[in-house]
């Protein structure tokens, strides 16, 4: 009826007969303000949601943090980016500009879902007596923040065992909500190792705090999972198997008995740890985008190139997951051969159990060696020989560490984890001009978006850009 | 502020002035055309010095009662130079029959400003008019289309060839970074809905439901003195319509038809099969060479067989490459697939007429109009009635009424691989239509169209999709006069402005590749959206001569405008087949939801105009505007303007030459005017609803400044009005310099907080600049030629950014940067070929962003100085018009010029003169790239999969300054006696050309563009696979009865 008052004014009797100032004071219909949306303990589990919702965006895990990693640390003879987007076409030939718009969209994508998470830390104080949830809600943003942050600095900062994580320049930490666009917003980059113990302690926190189920949410397993491949991430192979061992023990999770069963899932399965839900009206799934071909809704923008398949040995049936097309070969992970299948709004795995199988052998193979059992009494031969005889593969009787890289690298191909391990495992990729570009090189570090360059004095450049 | 208005009601009321006579006689005559001899009812005839006067009837007569002695009488009508005699009266009645003279230059024309209007003669702000009929049965899409090249100052271009797209209208510069740079229009008195209801990225223009052949008179408010009553909402001018009147009179009936075609202006030679081949495949050979790689040529090969489909495309592969250089099988010309044969008919029929009491005119429209691109179509119809009363001798009402309904078969935009001119990109080894399997491998054509082609197939588009927008406009507008006394006039106006649109969409599986949404049975949308205006305007009007010498004409009142916006939106997808295309037949609902939005204004406005002895003019208007838009405490803006003028030939002094120079006018103004056109809710923080797998959610998304406020655009103006030679070579020359301050900005922050960007009032933008018009009459008599011409230049320069630089445009290379124009494109310079090995190069310079002292070149692009490589606006644009008339033939020629903008062609450009990178076929100029035997080139070795010289430079600048033969009208009107015989008071044939010749050096299709997916106050200047204008031609008849 408002409304009506306002049309009968402006029609019939004129502002001149009216209170006149009230006539200028409108709502929006589609927005609230702070201080509502923070208001209440289910206003700011609904701001929670919120954080999820950016984590899932294209240029988070609906995209970004999985493809683009990815088709980087790829060599480019053997994944090859052939689409017309020149974003990703820089970035698979390793030669990144500083005004590439895919690296202004990773790093303002993740400090929005660390805003987000900041928002609800800092509204904690509205549970008041009701301890459990608050802590609940603690922890699920901080798992969030601490996976932003992670993936933050695997792209923009130096590798952990890059020379001294004290000196290279990580990012800047941000832990208020930003209330007030002023000067305070220019904050400078914190060291690698400043970073990594930050998302350390967020993810701690998380695991010891969040229940052991939360539907799709994180729950205390995503929080181990995501730390597992942290640590993994610092050569901190003890703790990185310990969290595996969490996991894997916990008897709550099981491998798919076909591998094909971890991809384009409409919802999480045994094996599944974590994943992006996309549903049909909402999603973000940027790998269907550029990996699927043309009669799977996708742009067959990656092809993969022969030489990849001579990584799998024959039986593999992970090297069944390729579709022959027009454009070339294509990935199935992000496809579906049914052509009522549309993959962009099916789920994105994040987070699986073969992952932290693959993990242990790596670790028990580093800390106790061939044929030893290590943590959880199971020996490398264990965990490799269970992933190996889903796909359809033989047993060894013992493994190198070559074939255990060999086999988390054709396990985990296109889910996200190729630039951590070749930056870790300090190995070599290849440009377009098939040259070889060593792990360590600068060309291996996102730049700092030009854009931030320009808005905020106090940031420095990586080296090389 | 009621207070301060009662006050000034009082004011006005206080200035009663009458005197009684003693004894009258009368004045009395008839009004007549001098060329005609035809009667001209509903002429006012006045004595200004007693406030009396008189409006002529049906038969042109009039009568006023004098007192005796000397008065001067002046006439005034439309269209028509003023006349003004001084009669002696002495003791008994005196006949005077007056004769007008069409005024062919306008001196005497009333102007119609805001709430009022005014004799040129009085103007002392920057105005610019046209006249209706100079533009009616123009063969173009919308009124901005007609107005281009007409108005000095005023910079019209339409975003591309597609019906029906934005256009962008920019008076005297752009005054805004962040917010909008259009000015506001208003039609008949109501501030129109300027709401853009595209929900593609490609924007589209609100006015083309407005049937712009009802129109009798633009005005285009330019300065702060003209524009100030419109206060927050005047930055960027003023663009007042006004539609025709019926006259008393016998009802005159108008029946116009017209029939004709488009074509596109331009297009571009691009590769045949046999060259695409040969380049391609050497470009493999040179990439391999380059990379010291093997695989590029098995690649290309590759490609080729893939594309061609079976078809023997190695038969036109040179015989140095292992073919034989035979003719190709396949050579499908993929441009001109793009194209359609357009056609396009109109019909208009109006009636106009009444008598004294009450005036009428109504009036109809259809028309069909086929784009050039193929599927792109247009269709109006519209109605209206204008309706004037005279109740009693002191209260007159009327209201305007029209509405219209526009069907809009719309595209994809630019970037889409739908679109229909991105298939140029396509190479020539694909047929259009499938193979005859049985053919192969020579090419016998299926009536299936290919979907295997490099990129997905537009032409598909075309057969297995709808994009159909329906927009309704219904305008309506009361108004109520009431005469106080002689003097003072109370006029009230009520209005309501309704579009409503509807955005229909539908694709097949078919077409999956190209919209891969599609794929699961077909995809289909439906939008909804409406914005309703409600306005209300009261005003008081006082019109006296205060003494024998001078004259005031005030005019104070308030409004109240509200705009109440709703959209809703719903996509399924699942449908049975293809003959199922509404949402009801969807198997799966994809989405929903609605939304709305709201603002209002509240504004006081007063104008005084004072003449003195008729010729010292004095004017000053403001305007207090206060919008809900605005936060609490910063939530009025006082709008302030004033102006001076001096008639020099109307002192003593000026008498002896005023058979050279016959008429001289200078004035100045300064005055302030605002720009509100942000979103409506910029001011507060604000959280908006997402959701995560079904949970719903909330986030951040605006920073809150309670501070924010409009932009304040100060304006000074200096010009003068001149007529020599009993005014046969007249015009203007105005010279302006705009400051705008507080610019509504977004501001780019730290994305580490969250957001990218807030709004915040801060910068400085300049916009200087001339304007000259020139009228002539060359030659007058039975042959008759007259010309106007048109020139302005403006300079934008923003002085003031806060030190930040915004980026927009294609991959960002349109800056907003402090001491540059807004726009300008950033990039390296392209220097040119290495000719010792083809290798493309780019140069370094000391400066940065200015590119001064060149240091060196490099071939690494990243190590290439980034600086301003062109600039998007303009040097100077102008027009320039010729109306010739013999016996019963006229013919008018316009010419529009467009001089010293550059354009960044990022489409065809680089994808097609990229150097073989790309499996695009390319431009034939690209035959031209560097080889052993071909080092003196700028174009770069062919390198297939190897980046040289395809990166974003200056390379892709183009001049786009052009020279365009706007309009061609020539028309023949039958005998008048011929004609009567038929029962028909005219009739006349013409035949019209529209944008017949363009002379430019740009290297893309037509430099009139703007791509539509990107198309801003920031982004200009850039092709993307932007379609050309269209070359149309018609032929109509216009009958009168």
């Amino acid at each position: 009826m408002k409304k009506f008052k306002h049309i009968f004014i402006a029609l019939i009797i004129g502002a001149a007969f009216s209170g006149c100032d009230d006539l200028l004071d409108l709502e929006p219909q589609a927005s609230i303000s702070d201080e509502i949306a923070l208001s209440t303990p289910d206003n700011v589990e609904t701001a929670l949601i919120g954080g999820y919702a950016s984590l899932g965006a294209s240029n988070a895990y609906g995209g970004h943090y999985i493809f683009l990693t990815d088709i980087f640390a790829a060599p480019a003879d053997e994944i090859f980016f052939n689409g017309t987007f020149t974003q990703p076409r820089e970035v698979n030939a390793k030669s990144i500009l500083i005004d590439n718009s895919y690296m202004a969209g990773y790093w303002s994508t993740s400090f929005n879902i660390i805003n987000r998470t900041n928002n609800v830390l800092d509204a904690l104080d509205v549970f008041g007596n009701d301890t459990a949830r608050r802590t609940r809600v603690e922890a699920e943003a901080r798992f969030l923040r601490a996976t932003a942050y992670y993936n933050l600095i695997v792209a923009y900062g130096k590798a952990y065992n890059d020379g001294n994580p004290q000196n290279n320049p990580g990012v800047p930490i941000i832990v208020t909500p930003t209330r007030v666009a002023d000067e305070t917003l220019e904050v400078e980059r914190a060291s690698v190792a400043e970073v990594y113990d930050f998302v350390l302690s967020d993810l701690t926190f998380a695991r010891d705090n969040l229940p052991a189920t939360n539907g799709f949410l994180a729950n205390t397993y995503v929080a181990s999972a995501m730390l597992s491949r942290v640590y993994l991430s610092m050569g901190n192979f003890a703790q990185a198997g310990a969290q595996a061992q969490r996991i894997i023990e916990s008897g709550n999770y099981a491998l798919f008995p076909n591998i094909s069963e971890n991809y384009v899932r409409v919802q999480n399965g045994s094996e599944t740890i974590f994943a992006i839900q996309n549903t049909e009206t909402t999603f973000s799934n940027d790998m269907a985008v550029f990996y699927a071909p043309t009669s799977s809704f996708g742009r067959a923008d990656v092809q993969v190139r022969d030489i990849h398949l001579e990584n799998y040995e024959p039986g593999d049936a992970r090297a069944e997951l390729f579709v022959e097309t027009a454009r070339g070969r294509m990935t199935l992970k992000y496809a579906s051969l049914d052509p009522s299948v549309d993959p962009r709004r099916r789920n994105i795995t994040v987070l699986r159990l073969a992952e932290m199988h693959l993990i242990r052998a790596e670790v028990n193979y580093r800390l106790t060696g061939a044929g030893n059992p290590g943590i959880g009494g199971a020996t490398p031969e264990d965990d490799i020989n269970a992933i190996r005889a889903r796909v359809g593969l033989d047993p060894l009787p013992s493994v190198t560490l070559a074939q255990v890289l060999q086999e988390r690298r054709n396990e985990l191909m296109f889910e996200g984890q190729l630039l951590n391990d070749l930056k870790r495992l300090e190995g070599f990729t290849v440009d377009l001009n098939d040259e070889q570009v060593p792990w360590n090189s600068n060309r291996m570090v996102f730049p700092i978006p030009e854009r931030e360059m320009n808005v905020n004095s106090r940031l420095v450049q990586n080296d090389g850009y | 502020m009621k207070s301060k208005l009662y006050i000034l009601f009082l004011a006005l009321f206080c200035l009663a002035a009458s005197e009684a006579f003693s004894q009258s006689y009368t004045v009395s005559g008839t009004v007549t055309d001098a060329s005609t001899g035809e009667a001209l009812p509903g002429t006012t005839v006045t004595v200004p010095a007693l406030n009396r006067g008189g409006v002529t009837d049906i038969d042109g007569n009039y009568s006023i009662d004098l007192p005796a002695g000397e008065h001067q009488v002046v006439v005034s009508f439309v269209g028509y130079q003023r006349y003004s005699r001084t009669i002696t009266i002495t003791d008994s009645d005196v006949t005077l029959n007056i004769e007008l003279r069409l005024d062919v230059v306008g001196l005497d024309q009333v102007v119609v400003v805001g709430f009022g209007e005014i004799s040129r003669r009085d103007v002392t702000g920057a105005i610019a008019s046209v006249r209706g009929e100079d533009f009616q049965f123009a063969p173009v899409n919308s009124v901005e289309n007609a107005m281009q090249g007409r108005t000095a100052g005023v910079f019209i271009q339409q975003d591309g060839g597609k019906l029906g797209q934005g256009i962008q209208m920019r008076i005297r510069g752009a005054s805004s970074v962040s917010a909008s740079n259009q000015p506001l229009y208003v039609i008949d008195g109501v501030p129109v809905v300027m709401d853009d209801f595209s929900i593609s990225s490609a924007r589209t223009n609100p006015l083309a439901q407005f049937n712009f052949n009802d129109v009798e008179s633009i005005q285009v408010l330019k300065d702060a003195s003209a524009a100030a009553i419109y206060g927050s909402r005047a930055a960027n001018g003023v663009v007042l319509i006004t539609t025709r009147q019926g006259r008393p009179g016998r009802t005159q009936f108008n029946y116009s038809f017209q029939q004709g075609f488009s074509e596109p202006t331009n297009t571009i030679e691009m590769m045949n099969a046999q060259e695409y081949i040969n380049y391609m495949y050497q470009a493999a050979i040179n990439g391999d060479n380059f990379a010291g790689s093997t695989w590029r040529v098995p690649e290309i090969e590759w490609v080729l067989d893939t594309y061609s489909l079976g078809t023997d495309w190695r038969r036109c592969l040179n015989t140095e490459f292992g073919g034989q250089g035979l003719d190709c099988p396949v050579d499908t010309d993929w441009q001109s697939e793009a194209f359609q044969d357009a056609g396009m008919f109109s019909h208009d029929l109006s009636a106009s007429g009444g008598n004294e009491s009450t005036r009428f005119f109504v009036s109809g429209h259809y028309s069909d109009q086929d784009g050039i691109l193929i599927n792109d179509r247009f269709q109006r119809i519209t109605a209206r009635i204008n309706l004037d009363h005279t109740a009693t001798e002191r209260l007159n009402l009327g209201m305007n009424l029209s509405t219209g309904r526009s069907f809009h078969n719309r595209l994809s935009t630019d970037n889409a691989f739908s679109t229909p001119i991105q298939l140029i990109a396509q190479m020539p080894v694909s047929p259009l239509f499938y193979p005859e399997p049985g053919s192969l491998p020579n090419y016998v054509p299926t009536d299936v169209l290919n979907d295997d082609t490099f990129y997905y197939n537009g032409v598909l588009h075309r057969d297995f999709t709808k994009y159909e927008v329906t927009t309704m406009r219904t305008t309506g507008n009361f108004h109520l006069g009431y005469s106080l006394r002689p003097d003072l006039e109370w006029r009230s106006e009520a209005s309501a402005d309704i579009v409503t649109g509807k955005d229909d969409q539908w694709y097949s599986p078919r077409v999956a590749r190209g919209f891969a949404t599609a794929a699961n049975g077909g995809y289909a949308s439906v939008a909804w959206q409406q914005t309703a205006s409600y306005t209300t305007s009261h005003f008081l009007t006082y019109n006296s001569n205060i003494t024998q010498n001078s004259a005031l004409n005030a005019t104070a009142g308030l409004s109240y405008q509200y705009n109440d916006y709703n959209y809703s939106f719903t996509a399924g997808s699942g449908f049975p087949n293809d003959s199922f295309q509404r949402l009801t037949s969807a198997a799966n609902v994809l989405s929903g939801s609605t939304t709305g939005s709201e603002y209002s204004f509240l504004s006081y406005f007063a104008r005084a105009n004072y003449t003195l002895l008729d010729r010292y003019l004095f004017s000053v208007s403001g305007r207090v505007d206060g919008s809900s838009r605005f936060g609490r405490d910063n939530r009025y803006g006082f709008f302030p303007a004033g102006s001076v003028g001096w008639i020099l030939t109307d002192e003593d002094f000026a008498e002896p030459i005023l058979d050279v120079l016959t008429y001289l006018k200078i004035r100045t103004s300064y005055g302030i005017t605002g720009n509100a056109a942000i979103s409506n809710f910029g001011s507060l923080g604000l959280w908006g609803g997402t959701s995560y797998a079904g949970l719903s959610g909330t986030n951040p998304s605006q920073i809150p400044n309670p501070n924010l406020t409009w932009e304040t655009t100060k304006q000074f103006n200096v010009g003068f009005d001149y007529g020599f030679f009993n005014n046969r070579v007249s015009g203007e020359f105005d010279y302006y310099v705009k400051n705008t301050e507080d610019l509504l900005l977004s501001v780019q922050i730290p994305s580490t907080s969250g957001f990218n960007t807030t709004l915040r009032n801060v910068g400085n933008m300049e916009n200087k600049g001339w304007e000259f018009t020139v009228n002539t009459i060359n030659i007058d008599g039975r042959f008759s030629w007259t010309s106007n011409f048109n020139i302005s230049s403006n300079r934008n320069k923003i002085t003031n950014l806060d030190g930040q630089v915004i980026t927009a445009g294609l991959a960002g290379l349109n800056r907003a940067m402090e001491g540059y124009a807004i726009g300008v494109f950033y990039a390296p310079e392209f220097f040119g070929v290495d000719p010792e090995n083809g290798n493309a190069l780019f140069s370094i310079y000391e400066d940065e962003d200015s590119c001064k002292n060149f240091v060196e070149t490099t071939t690494n692009f990243n190590a290439a100085t980034r600086c301003v490589i062109g600039d998007p606006n303009p040097k100077f644009v102008g027009g320039f018009g010729n109306t010739l008339n013999y016996r019963g033939f006229d013919l008018n020629v316009l010419f529009q010029f467009v001089y010293g903008n550059d354009a960044y062609i990022g489409g065809h450009g680089r994808w097609s003169r990229g150097n073989g990178i790309f499996e695009d076929n390319s431009v034939r100029d690209q035959l031209n790239s560097w080889t052993p035997q071909n080092r003196d080139t700028n174009v770069p070795e062919a390198r297939f999969i190897v980046t040289n010289g395809n990166q974003h430079s200056s390379r892709y600048i183009s001049d786009a300054s052009y020279l365009r033969l706007k309009n061609v009208t020539l028309g023949y009107e039958l005998p008048v006696n011929r004609v009567r015989q038929l029962g028909l008071n005219k009739v006349r044939l013409y035949a019209t050309g529209v944008n017949l010749l363009t002379w430019t050096n740009y290297e893309g299709w037509d430099p009139e563009m703007n791509t539509d997916f990107l198309a801003g106050n920031i982004s200009q200047g850039t092709d993307f696979y932007t379609a050309p204008q269209a070359r149309t031609i018609t032929f109509g008849i216009d009958i009168g009865f």
